[in-house]
């Protein structure tokens, strides 16, 4: 158990007339700690009925934590295991005004009205009727407390006033303890990491290290694409499994996708997936006609690329010469021309129509020869 | 080999491949639990399957290659190649006549993600079909608007089968002196195409003959289409009462009545007799004018059968002996009992004709008649294939050794006339049944005589590839996966032993 003490920081909503006014240019803020700086809020009075309300504005809220698991965060981020223990309101009169609260001369009388509160069911008195609360006591919560209920409850201050004179306060603040409740690991939280090419393609192996050893409770390696669709690692693609490393092959599904892939893993040591990392995909399209060939111990396949070739054309009207760009696409056998280099092409082949392509007989396909996906077989069991 | 106290070696000397029945502490000792990529050597040794070389040794290869069918041409065992560009949705078949000549594409159409192909007489039928969702399952079946083509085996472009009728009018008179039965004839002229295909008689013209001259023809049509290469004279016999209808009288090709070309338009000085009228032309007036594609192909008794209309899923439309492109639309037809799905495959064993639907295996016989008059009878209610799912050898779907490798959703069995049990997949029962049956369409099966080896292209683009060299028993067969990084999704067997696989994208 450790802990130490917070301070809420955010914006203020208000409502009433003439509220904000003297409070100066700036947002009404929920002050971290007095500041002097010369605005404060005002509750206008005058003949007439005046109804007030400042409240915290729950949304912009950042807790301010001094001691273990120290910075700053939103509700939704607050450490694991944070548990207030006590807060409170704090609040100050302003130095100089003429009725201020906590100076010695504000007045109320009998028709008005000032209380400090959680929220509506909770308004504790502010200033007593007819008299002065000096000194000046902070509102401390002794209800049941929890991040949600203290993010939620909309502190404020509310006061109510019948031809009463003015009121001000300068500083507005919500302080309380803590503590994190951590709970006992009996390993470190370590994210595994992933090792490969920069680039890879269909058949590359890509590995996941894991120091601590805990690999064993990975359940499912998988791939998501940019469009969000995802790709188990089928277990026939993973060739080394082990505590601290696992390694497979890039599926043939992978097909020609082009772009970022993430690779996670779902593992019990983690509660869910968790993303590794991501790596490029570099377009592949090894389709085409094979054959079984009993002589050679490897497999082969095609490589399609995109490629370029500079072209020049003479325009036979005005002799110009213009450089042109030969755009070889895979899978597409008419040669396409194109006028910008290939770093344009992307933007330009959305707009081909059948005018651009002209026939072309040699496309930039080579093969390679890649090894047999991991051959294996395993044993029944044996003994007993 | 040195033993551990009180522990006895265990020798493994036999490998009878992968066991996957849902057991594996069940797994008999000289089986896999797993293995991939194996392939067995002898009666009980294995080591790494044979690689994959390239096929086409050209600059520009064939890609997103969709289905491989060998085709058998007169002189030369190649293959024929649909290929389909998921961009346009365009599937193109190509015919590839070895490692460095290709034609094509012969033939490109809009939603052609498969086709049925059959050879006959060196030329090959194809029928484009594709997969059409129906509630949540999926059928195989001809596409709208499209019909059995036919290619001649030259690089030409594949056209529509069978043909329509010359149409016009003759200009008919008397000829030399001859001879003919005195009365009013109908004549007309066929067309014949360059694969054979007799179109309906056309250019219907009445004439009144006098015994003592033969008929002499003029301005004979000719037919638009350029694959016309002969045309032939038909008559009725004399007739009594003619009302002037040319129709509704049964015609005949009159002997000597050859035109042996698409050019000519005189026939002069034709005699002949009414008993010299022989040779039946009547039939051709119901035959299919253009044959609606369909999902399955198979030849039977010289006969073209083409299954799975997209009007009718369960119709299959069979051929004149010897004539695959005339089919007759009034008895040319069998209609497979209805039970809500399509056809998916044909062929013959053993002189019956056999017809799968997925689960559903029925058979009809020739009976010498019509094809609507053959007798039907119900094999199986429960087993049935996938469009590509029965064991080919070579050219023609088929028979080895008497029987049929089907592939069912209980698993590959050999059939006979009736599937026998237990399944050649036994072993692997678990195995197989993991397989998606949405995507049985996707099996294709081959079987490789030589080699001695199944091999099954899978849904998730693995061969199956299973070993009868110790036998085609269901406990002897050694069965292995193999994977590949190209993402097998077709095979065929050409030249006696070689197996060619293709990969498109997945």
């Amino acid at each position: 158990m450790a802990g130490g003490t917070f301070t809420l920081t955010g914006t203020l909503l208000s409502s009433g007339a003439s509220v904000a006014t003297p409070f100066g240019a700036a947002t009404l803020k929920l002050a971290a700690a007095a500041d002097n700086d010369g605005k404060y809020i005002n509750f206008a009075g005058g003949a007439g009925p005046d109804n007030y309300i400042v409240r915290v504005d729950t949304s912009t809220l950042i807790w301010v934590l001094v001691g273990d698991g120290a910075g700053s965060y939103p509700y939704a981020s607050l450490p694991v295991g944070f548990t207030p223990l006590t807060v409170q309101l704090n609040y100050g009169g302003v130095v100089g005004a003429t009725n201020f609260y906590g100076g010695g001369d504000a007045f109320v009388n009998a028709n008005s009205s000032a209380n400090v509160e959680f929220d509506s069911l909770t308004a504790q008195p502010l200033i007593r009727v007819g008299g002065l609360v000096s000194p000046i006591t902070p509102f401390l919560w002794t209800g049941s407390l929890s991040p949600l209920s203290i993010n939620n409850n909309g502190y404020g201050f509310r006061f109510t006033n019948l031809n009463f004179i003015s009121f001000e306060l300068d500083v507005l603040t919500i302080t309380g303890t803590y503590s994190i409740v951590q709970s006992v690991t009996t390993f470190p939280i370590a994210l595994p990491t992933i090792s490969a090419a920069p680039t890879i393609r269909v058949g590359d192996d890509v590995t996941i290290n894991d120091p601590t050893g805990n690999l064993h409770d990975v359940t499912d390696v998988f791939l998501t694409f940019e469009d969000g669709t995802t790709l188990d690692i089928p277990w026939s693609w993973i060739w080394v499994w082990t505590n601290y490393t696992i390694t497979f092959t890039i599926p043939f599904e992978v097909g020609s996708y082009v772009g970022i892939i993430y690779i996670s893993i779902i593992s019990v040591h983690f509660g869910g997936s968790v993303l590794l990392g991501t790596l490029q995909v570099q377009y592949e399209n090894a389709t085409g006609i094979y054959k079984l060939d009993p002589n050679i111990s490897n497999d082969v396949r095609y490589i399609r690329r995109y490629d370029n070739t500079p072209l020049s054309l003479r325009f036979l009207e005005d002799e110009e010469i213009q450089e042109y760009y030969f755009l070889r696409a895979p899978g597409i056998t008419p040669l396409v021309i194109i006028p910008e280099p290939i770093g344009y092409m992307e933007a330009y082949i959305e707009d081909l129509s059948n005018e651009d392509i002209v026939p072309y007989s040699t496309l930039s396909v080579t093969v390679e020869q890649i090894k047999i996906p991991n051959p294996f077989a395993s044993t029944a069991f044996i003994g007993g | 080999m040195a033993n551990l106290r009180d522990h006895q070696p265990v020798v493994l000397d036999k490998f009878n491949g992968l066991w996957a029945r849902d057991d594996y502490d069940n797994t008999p000792i000289d089986h896999f639990q797993d293995c991939d990529n194996i392939d067995y050597l002898g009666t009980s040794s294995f080591a790494v399957r044979a690689g994959l070389a390239v096929s086409q040794n050209v600059n520009v290869p064939l890609a997103n290659v969709r289905r491989i069918y060998n085709y058998a041409t007169q002189t030369a065992n190649t293959t024929i190649v649909l290929t389909y560009d998921p961009l346009t949705g365009v599937g193109s078949i190509h015919h590839v006549v070895n490692s460095t000549t290709t034609y094509g594409p012969i033939l490109a159409v809009l939603g052609m993600t498969d086709f049925a192909f059959v050879s006959y007489a060196g030329r090959g039928y194809i029928s484009p079909f594709g997969t059409f969702a129906v509630g949540d399952l999926f059928q195989q079946k001809g596409l709208s608007g499209q019909f059995l083509y036919v290619y001649a085996g030259d690089g030409t472009q594949a056209r529509k089968a069978a043909g329509v009728a010359i149409t016009g009018a003759l200009t008919i008179a008397f000829g030399a002196a001859g001879h003919t039965d005195a009365g009013t004839h109908v004549f007309g002229f066929v067309s014949e195409t360059v694969s054979g295909y007799l179109s309906p008689p056309g250019a219907l013209t009445s004439f009144v003959t006098v015994a003592a001259n033969s008929v002499s023809f003029g301005t004979i049509p000719t037919s638009g289409d350029p694959n016309v290469t002969k045309r032939y004279l038909v008559a009725t016999k004399a007739i009594t009462g003619y009302t002037g209808n040319t129709q509704g009288y049964q015609f005949f090709f009159v002997p000597g009545g050859t035109i042996s070309n698409n050019t000519a338009i005189f026939l002069n000085d034709i005699s002949f007799f009414d008993q010299d009228l022989i040779d039946d032309a009547s039939y051709l007036f119901d035959n299919y004018a253009e044959i609606p594609a369909g999902a399955s192909l198979t030849l039977y008794h010289d006969r073209l059968c083409l299954s799975a209309t997209y009007a009718d899923i369960s119709l299959t439309l069979v051929s004149a002996a010897g004539e695959p492109e005339a089919i007759n639309q009034i008895d040319g037809l069998i209609v497979t009992p209805l039970d809500g799905n399509p056809v998916t495959n044909s062929q013959e064993l053993r002189d019956v004709l056999y017809i799968f639907k997925r689960s559903r295996t029925v058979s009809y016989t020739d009976n010498g008649d019509v094809p609507s008059t053959w007798p039907l009878v119900v094999i199986d209610t429960a087993l049935g294939t996938s469009v590509h799912g029965i064991g080919t050898v070579l050219d023609s779907g088929g028979a080895s050794v008497d029987f049929l490798i089907v592939c069912t959703y209980q698993g590959i069995s050999l059939f006979n006339g009736r599937y026998i049990a237990p399944e050649l997949s036994f072993k692997i029962d678990k195995f197989w049944r993991d397989l998606d049956r949405s995507l049985f369409n996707l099996i294709q099966v081959i079987n490789a005589p030589i080699q001695k080896e199944i091999m099954i292209v899978l849904p998730d683009r693995r061969v199956l590839v299973g070993n009868y060299a110790n036998g085609f028993d269901p406990m002897k067969i050694r069965w292995s996966p193999w994977t590949f990084l190209q993402g097998i999704n077709t095979i065929c067997i050409v030249n006696i032993d070689e197996i060619v696989l293709g990969a498109d994208i997945p």
